[in-house]
């Protein structure tokens, strides 16, 4: 979680430049009204000549300024401060905080509406807050869900008052920045295919630490190791707090391949690629499979652990589709990537198919592409944003 | 009270004021008043006790069709009423609209019931305002705007509130049915009449400043004018009579140039018709050619013909008159007018100096008369005998067939003076000595009114004197003319004017002298049951003259009095800075001369002056800056808890005290929890009530929680009743007062 705050708007531009930007108004259906009855009070005012109908003018004229007046106390001089997380998976919703504090002396903020603004369009993320009192602050939490992958980036927020009679409502806009990786989608494979993936690679294991049952190593005890894997007769023998490390089941490194290439026309079949690829790498990192991704023409990136998890996800979230164009050089830059690869099997996905420039490819261990493994995509596709 | 109490209460009053406004400005028929107070007494009282009042109200509430077959029905009313009862769009309307209030009393359930019931309130007190310009309006225009922003802040506060608790159902129902709603409080109480008071500030301001762009293309001009008697053409003797008790106010004077305390005093001749045609019953004008009045810039009207020389303003009085519509149009003002300044399209005079308007006025009418008042020269106080011009003689000397009696009477009378002058004041003073003043005169019924004042009766009242005294001064070859009026004798103290009421319409006389020209003569003695002013009549005054306030500053408020203010605003604004110019200059002379003093007495010798005033002016302004830095540290240093907290700290702060009371002192270095223990130990049946008011301390000001009204109204309570206990304890068996916490103090 970090913090983003608000730079403060006196800081920039020329006080009109602020206005034009910060302030709006808009009109509610009962201020459509009143408006409307002003406007008939001011005609009969203007045809008669009668001042008890100027006073009337006035007095409607009156409560528009004071409404103006009083919104504009209630949304200004207030602080933002944002808590989100580093990522999220597309789809999947994700909690958010917002601290909010009244920094007027004497002047409560009431009846606030409080809204991210995205892309210039305002977002409502159903935070109302009936009443902050002068100099206090409330922390309020809500749901951030993002349909499609890549940053998101939050420009400010939107504060949005009716106070006092709710014939206007007045927005300000506080400039308060940040930004998001939304990760493609984390789906759940089908059940037949994963004791296929479960299989690839086993031949080509070697023996290393991680989750099984039999012994790997004896070492001494650090602090944060589990109590249960201490090894009591070597701890007696020795005098020395001694635990023991078991080997891993799955003891193998497997490279997922993913072709960036793509038509414009497959753009769908490319995200529902990359959620495959994700949540393919979900899967085996969970199961202590050490992997490595070759996103491209791109770097390779490793995960060993679900410590390097993130770096993966979030090099899914910012792979960019490739044009046809570029088949045969990326093509090229993927073949000697997975030529120098040392060691385990190759899962090659692939959006698209050129069949020219496939055969330059060395031996793939399984190939998954929309037209050979129709029960993959069409799981991915049904979550993913058309 | 709860917050959807407070709104159906408010948006009832607020339909109860624009309703009470409408009912004061037209009269209204009993049937329809007994129908709308009845629909706001059941709609109280389901505000009041809405549970009981619903119950029943179920057993007999009309169905929508019943209501909308009444609204249909109403509708056919008010085309009834157009046609053949009222026969005027107004009152008709007016009639539909009350009908339409008690629909909507009758079926406040839906949020847009409230806002219907909120415009028909507007129309009714646009109405009202249609009808009337009286002083009454001012409260009722207040009052709704004081319960006007009090209903629009608690309809929207209530729908804020449906919001949230029912964010799903849309926005169409009055008041939530489950979620439990906040009460008032008395912040809430000050706070919505500070923003009422801040309303009415700034409607002032607009009244104000708004331009007056009246083209009037629909302005009512039938309203009831003020009928006046003895300005037509002919005035029956005695015609007077049935008006000297009639307290109406036709007309305000004010005399802006006359600032002497005695003169206010002074009864104020103010001139209406003239008259020179008796027939022994009534008065008539035999020269009834008018000649427009010559307009000058700025909406003033001449009296002199082109081509004289303008009278010398200085000798002239001014007034400013207010004057009432009147049946007549006839324009009043002092003996005798040179100019009158007023927006009217057009003026007239006849010959013999009377002042006209085109047609009656039908509203109020502001104007301002310059007259020069006349009197008798040195030369003709004494000549025995004057040569009059040729048309005076015509004119002013016409006597009627009056009883011989009456014409032997004139001559008695004068038969003493040696002068024109002297026989004027002879017979003047006659008819002040030997007469008595009576109303109780049947003039009209009499053929020789005349007659019987002078030889019969002997009591009459200001026409009998004043046609007698023209009578005899014609009979004795005097010319004279009878003039018609007011007397203006009510000064009213606050207001600083002239209160002229119809009761005060007057005749006297006007005598010619060729040199002098007409003089005024009142030959009537004050009425003898004036009596001095009571503590009623004072109040009547006070009134009257905020009612005049009212009328010049809201009701007759125009462009010209925009101009006015902005001209006093801009001349007034000139004078502070020249004022405010003057007095830096002679200071900052001051200060230099100080300065200079010092610098002088302090600089050593070889040091230059301007060295020394330079560092003495560098620690003014680093003075300056520190004591601005000060200011400014201080006004951004705020609390560092919020209300609610600083509230929560105070109540546990009392707490504290009670307990100190009892020996048992918080020690700083306690938390609270501890605190807490010891207080367990050492004053047991105390520890429920602080560890509830503790409770409430560490979540609201640790935990930041919110404060809600019951939670702080309970733990007030508790420490309300710890204070009992502590003191019932110290009168029972004093607790004892070891040292505290050894543990804690160390």
């Amino acid at each position: 979680m970090r913090p983003a705050t608000n730079k403060t708007p006196r800081a920039h531009a020329s006080f009109l430049h602020r206005l034009s930007q910060h302030r709006a108004i808009r009109v509610t259906t009962e201020g459509t009204r009143f408006l409307l009855l002003t406007l008939a009070v001011g005609i009969a005012a203007v045809n008669t000549g009668n001042n008890l109908f100027y006073l009337l003018l006035a007095m409607m004229l009156s409560l528009i300024v004071l409404s103006g007046l009083l919104s504009e106390q209630c949304v200004r001089r207030l602080d933002f401060h944002r808590h989100l997380p580093d990522s999220l998976f597309v789809n999947q919703s994700t909690v958010a905080t917002l601290w909010i504090a009244n920094h007027k002396a004497h002047v409560p903020s009431v009846s606030l509406r409080i809204l991210d603004v995205v892309a210039g369009q305002d977002h409502d993320r159903g935070i109302h807050i009936t009443h902050l009192a002068p100099g206090a602050s409330t922390l309020r939490s809500y749901s951030l869900l993002a349909q499609r992958r890549g940053q998101y980036h939050l420009e400010g927020i939107r504060v949005i008052t009716p106070f006092p009679f709710g014939l206007f409502q007045k927005k300000a806009f506080y400039p308060c920045e940040a930004t998001l990786l939304v990760c493609p989608a984390i789906i759940p494979l089908p059940p037949l295919r994963l004791q296929e993936l479960h299989s690839v690679g086993h031949e080509q294991a070697l023996a290393r630490r991680g989750p099984g049952t039999a012994l790997y190593n004896l070492r001494e005890f650090r602090p944060g190791d589990d109590s249960r894997a201490i090894h009591w007769l070597t701890t007696a023998r020795t005098a020395k707090l001694i635990v023991k490390e078991t080997e891993a089941e799955d003891q193998h490194m497997i490279t997922l391949a993913v072709l960036t290439v793509c038509p414009d026309e497959h753009e769908h079949t490319f995200e529902r690629t990359l959620s495959i690829a994700a949540s393919l790498i979900d899967y085996y990192v969970k199961r202590g499979v050490r992997l490595r991704l070759l996103l491209g023409d791109q770097q390779n990136l490793l995960a060993d652990g679900e410590d390097q998890l993130r770096d993966l996800f979030h090099a899914l979230a910012l792979c960019e589709r490739r044009p046809v164009t570029a088949s045969a050089s990326v093509h090229q830059a993927m073949a000697l990537g997975l030529t120098n690869s040392e060691e385990g099997p190759i899962i090659w996905l692939s959006p698209w198919t050129d069949a020219a420039c496939a055969e330059a490819l060395p031996a793939i261990d399984l190939m998954l592409t929309p037209q050979t493994h129709k029960d993959l995509f069409d799981a991915a596709g049904s979550g993913l944003p058309a | 009270m709860l917050l959807d109490q407070a709104f159906r209460l408010s948006s009832i009053l607020l339909a109860a004021a624009g309703f009470a406004s409408l009912t004061l400005a037209i009269t209204l028929p009993p049937w329809l008043l007994v129908l709308a107070g009845g629909a706001f007494a059941m709609a109280l009282l389901r505000v009041r006790h809405p549970g009981v009042i619903s119950d029943t109200m179920r057993h007999f509430r009309l169905s929508a069709l019943t209501w909308n077959i009444f609204l249909v029905l109403a509708f056919a009313g008010f085309w009834v009423d157009l046609l053949l009862i009222s026969q005027e769009v107004l009152p008709a309307g007016i009639h539909f609209l009350v009908l339409l209030l008690v629909n909507k009393l009758s079926n406040l359930d839906l949020r847009r019931d409230f806002l219907h019931l909120y415009a028909i309130s507007l129309i009714a007190l646009l109405a009202s305002a249609a009808l009337t310009t009286q002083i009454w309006y001012a409260p009722f225009f207040f009052i709704y705007l004081v319960i006007g922003v009090w209903t629009l802040l608690l309809y929207h506060l209530l729908q804020e509130q449906e919001e949230l608790a029912e964010p799903q159902q849309g926005h169409t129902q009055a008041a939530p049915s489950t979620a439990p709603l906040p009460r008032l409080t008395a912040r809430f109480f000050w706070t919505t009449n500070a923003m009422a008071a801040s309303a009415f500030g700034i409607t002032l301001l607009f009244f104000f400043l708004i331009p007056r762009v009246g083209v009037g293309f629909f302005q009512n001009n039938h309203g009831e004018n003020l009928r006046t008697t003895g300005f037509s053409e002919h005035v029956d003797l005695g015609v007077m009579g049935p008006v000297k008790q009639d307290p109406s106010i036709v007309m305000r004077v004010e005399l802006p140039e006359r600032t002497g305390r005695n003169s206010k005093w002074e009864p104020l001749y103010l001139r209406g018709v003239a008259y020179n045609r008796y027939d022994g019953k009534s008065w008539s004008n035999s020269l009834p050619h008018r000649r427009m009045l010559t307009e000058l810039p700025e909406d003033t009207f001449t009296l002199r013909t082109s081509g004289t020389k303008p009278a010398p303003t200085a000798r002239q009085l001014r007034q400013d008159i207010l004057l009432e519509p009147l049946d007549t149009t006839v324009l009043f003002g002092t003996p005798f007018p040179t100019s009158v300044k007023g927006h009217f399209l057009s003026l007239q005079s006849d010959l013999m100096g009377s002042l006209y308007l085109p047609v009656p006025l039908h509203t109020r009418t502001q104007y301002t008369v310059y007259s020069s008042p006349t009197t008798l020269h040195a030369t003709e106080k004494k000549s025995a005998a004057l040569l009059y011009p040729d048309f005076i003689l015509q004119q002013y000397l016409q006597v009627p067939a009056v009883n011989e009696q009456v014409l032997e009477l004139a001559r008695q009378i004068t038969q003493p003076a040696t002068s024109i002058a002297q026989a004027v004041a002879l017979l003047h003073t006659h008819l002040l000595t030997h007469y008595r003043y009576n109303l109780d005169v049947p003039s009209l019924e009499s053929p020789h009114p005349l007659e019987d004042f002078l030889l019969t009766r002997k009591t009459g009242y200001c026409e009998h004197y004043a046609t007698a005294m023209v009578v005899m001064l014609r009979s004795v070859g005097i010319p004279a003319r009878l003039v018609t009026g007011f007397l203006a004798t009510e000064w009213n103290e606050f207001g600083g004017y002239y209160t002229v009421r119809q009761r005060d319409a007057h005749a006297w006389v006007e005598v010619y002298f060729p040199q002098s020209g007409w003089i005024t003569m009142d030959p009537t003695p004050p009425s003898p049951d004036a009596v001095g002013p009571t503590w009623w009549q004072s109040a009547n005054s006070a009134m009257d003259s905020v009612r005049l306030q009212w009328d010049r500053m809201f009701v007759h408020y125009s462009a010209h009095d925009q101009f006015t203010a902005v001209q006093g605003i801009r001349e007034g604004g000139e004078a502070v800075r020249t004022g405010l110019s003057e007095t830096l200059s002679a200071l900052s002379a001051q200060g230099v001369a100080i300065v200079s003093h010092m610098v002088i007495s302090l600089t050593p010798s070889g040091l230059p002056h301007f060295a020394i005033a330079l560092v003495l002016a560098l620690a003014a302004v680093y003075g300056g800056i520190a004591i601005l830095r000060r200011l400014r540290n201080r006004t951004t240093q705020h609390s560092p808890f919020s209300t609610q907290q600083q509230t929560v700290i105070a109540l546990y702060n009392a707490m504290l005290q009670c307990c100190a009371q009892q020996g048992i002192t918080k020690p700083v270095s306690a938390t609270s929890v501890e605190f807490l223990e010891q207080i367990r130990t050492r004053w047991g049946e105390a520890w429920p009530l602080v560890d509830s008011v503790t409770r409430l301390y560490t979540h609201v000001r640790f935990g930041e929680a919110a404060l809600t009204d019951e939670a702080l109204a309970t733990a007030e309570a508790q420490v309300r009743t710890l204070r009992l206990l502590g003191r019932s304890t110290a009168d029972s068996q004093p607790p004892s007062r070891e040292p505290v916490m050894p543990s804690l103090t160390r």
